[in-house]
């Protein structure tokens, strides 16, 4: 009987456990960071400086391979054919490596410019890529020329990816476990509010104060899971956009939502009568709801966004987010929802027992 | 047949008391000719922004004085005579028209005064025509609902200028567009429309079940 109030409660707190532990301790799989130089010529050796993160290039230095692929091939269906094999590959550091190539005459490409992808292949580390960074010309076109010179001689065998590491990303780096407060906060925010609607629907039909001090403790807790998200997302975007705020749509219209429940708070502390003060606040809490959705899920869709799903940024389709990512992220949607619920069930019950004192009554 | 008998005794209230009304219009000469004063030449996104600032202001102060006369004693009386969504569409219909009227007077003087292309014709009237009836909607039931509380005319602009800005918003992407020469201008009245119609629903859905003691 114990366990069946509590289950949920420690679901919550379990998957906060393991989102907190797996989110921030799991380490990023090895990226290169840069390139150095980022221009060349076809028909020359090119010697290029390269510096990765997390990589252990210094453990097996004999195996450390690197190839050039065009970033955008002129013709798709020879994208996998496509690759040119380091001729050196020197281990300076664990994570500095000097490599040569005998780039080809011609480039498989019909411009005088083409931009090429860099993958560094270690058997500690797998593989890593930095897309389109290097960009090399040549002084006449021969596409046929080129496809030929750059075609492998027969597919290279990657290593094995680390398969429940985190995925390296430029720019975003470590500040990638932000997903799993930051997106969830503000999911488990809309899960709230959606049921403090829901409380304030039923008080309006049958005016219970249960129903409205139900409501009034989600829409506060969602306010604290708002302002978390918008403290954390202005973290991230110190970290991302150099900026602890910028004008994005998305980042505004969030920050006006809290403003539209701030108000909320406001209404409830005018009204001095407590049946009118929760018949009309439940009125505003519904009618906010229908204009948050707008905001939110409407209008930044309308403009370019610097946010995923926003101004062609990847979100977090089927094709956008990392498996290893997703172990965590969707538990932490959970685990946060779960921890909403309960902060707002105690200060539901905290409310509760504050109008029992005031009724006189003995709680204890 | 009674709406009409509604929206006319909101008339004559105007009409009776003048001053309001009046201080309406001086604040918008007032404020339209320190934007030409200060402004000089400007650029149509920010003859745009000036507009709906003004706009937006102007709708509080006309908003706000919706439910002044409602007190608790005259509310009971008057819900006794009609039903109170009968008495919110006619205030509401009385608040389109008004906020329309002004909008119209706003767009001609600042367009004399600090004239840009664009302002004007019919896809300004269709636009001012729905953006007014989203902001009548917003602002009649924030009225009603803030009429309940203290400092009532604070209170209308707390708890309305949050939920004005998706209509703002999509109001200013709409009217950039026409002043631009932008083909897009009518696509971009959708979400206006949307808005509006969300507004409304809410309203008439809300309205009688806030409207008990």
């Amino acid at each position: 009987m114990f366990l069946k109030k509590l289950w949920w409660k420690l679901l919550g707190a379990a998957l906060i456990l393991i989102v907190l532990n797996r989110g921030l301790l799991t380490p990023l799989k090895h990226g290169i960071v840069d390139l150095s130089p980022t221009r060349s010529q076809a028909g020359a050796t090119a010697i290029f400086e390269v510096f990765a993160y997390n990589s252990h290039y210094d453990r097996d230095p004999g195996s450390v391979r690197a190839y050039l692929r065009p970033h955008r091939p002129a013709s798709p269906h020879r994208e996998g054919d496509l690759l040119l094999a380091a001729s050196t590959v020197d281990v300076r550091s664990a994570t500095h490596l000097r490599l040569k190539f005998d780039l080809p005459a011609f480039l498989p490409d019909p411009q005088k410019l083409a931009a090429f992808t860099l993958i560094v292949d270690s058997p500690g580390d797998g593989p890593a890529v930095l897309p389109g960074k290097l960009i090399i010309g040549q002084d006449s076109i021969q596409v046929e020329e080129g496809i030929r010179a750059w075609t492998s001689r027969g597919s290279p065998e990657f290593s094995e990816w680390r398969k429940h590491w985190f995925p390296y990303r430029n720019i975003l780096v470590e500040t990638i476990r932000n997903t799993f407060f930051h997106v969830s906060l503000w999911f488990a925010m809309f899960l709230l509010l959606a049921l403090s609607v829901y409380y304030s629907f039923r008080y309006l039909r049958q005016p219970l104060v249960d129903f409205d001090l139900r409501a009034f403790a989600l829409v506060r807790t969602a306010m604290l899971f708002g302002l978390l998200g918008c403290l954390t997302g202005s973290l991230w975007a110190r970290y991302t956009w150099e900026t602890w705020w910028t004008t994005d749509i998305k980042l505004n219209m969030a920050a006006l939502t809290l403003l539209i429940y701030l108000a909320y708070w406001v209404l409830r502390l005018s009204i001095e009568d407590p049946d009118r003060r929760r018949r009309i606040s439940a009125a505003y809490n519904a009618f906010a709801l229908a204009t948050v959705i707008p905001l939110i899920f409407v209008l930044p869709r309308l403009t370019d966004s610097l946010h995923p799903g926003s101004g062609g940024n990847p979100a977090i389709g089927a094709d956008d987010m990392d498996n290893a990512l997703r172990m965590i992220f969707y538990p932490s949607v959970v685990g946060f929802m779960l921890l909403g619920l309960w902060m707002a069930s105690l200060l539901y019950r905290v409310d509760r027992v504050e109008i029992r004192l005031d009724e006189g009554e003995n709680i204890f | 047949m009674q709406f009409m008998q509604l929206v006319r005794k909101e008339i004559l209230a105007e009409w009776r008391n003048p001053s309001q009304l009046g201080g309406l219009f001086s604040f918008l000469a007032g404020v339209c000719f320190l934007c030409y004063f200060f402004s000089g030449d400007v650029h149509p996104a920010q003859w745009n922004l000036l507009f709906w600032i003004v706009y937006l202001f102007l709708c509080f102060f006309a908003s706000a004085r919706m439910y002044e006369e409602d007190n608790i004693r005259y509310r009971i009386y008057t819900s006794q005579l009609v039903r109170p969504l009968m008495l919110f569409s006619a205030k509401l219909g009385y608040l389109w028209g008004l906020l329309l009227l002004l909008s119209g007077v706003l767009l001609t003087l600042l367009g004399a005064l600090l004239p840009v292309p664009g302002t004007g014709g019919l896809a300004w009237l269709v636009l001012l025509a729905l953006v007014s009836a989203g902001f009548a909607c917003l602002g009649c039931f924030t009225s009603l609902l803030s009429s309940y509380g203290q400092s009532r005319q604070m209170l209308v602009i707390v708890i309305s200028l949050p939920l004005c800005f998706p209509l703002l918003g999509s109001a200013y992407a709409a009217s950039l567009e026409l002043l631009t020469g932008g083909e897009a201008w009518l696509t971009k009245l959708i979400p206006v429309l949307a808005i509006d119609l969300l507004a409304l629903a809410m309203a008439t859905i809300l309205l009688p079940l806030s409207w008990k003691a």
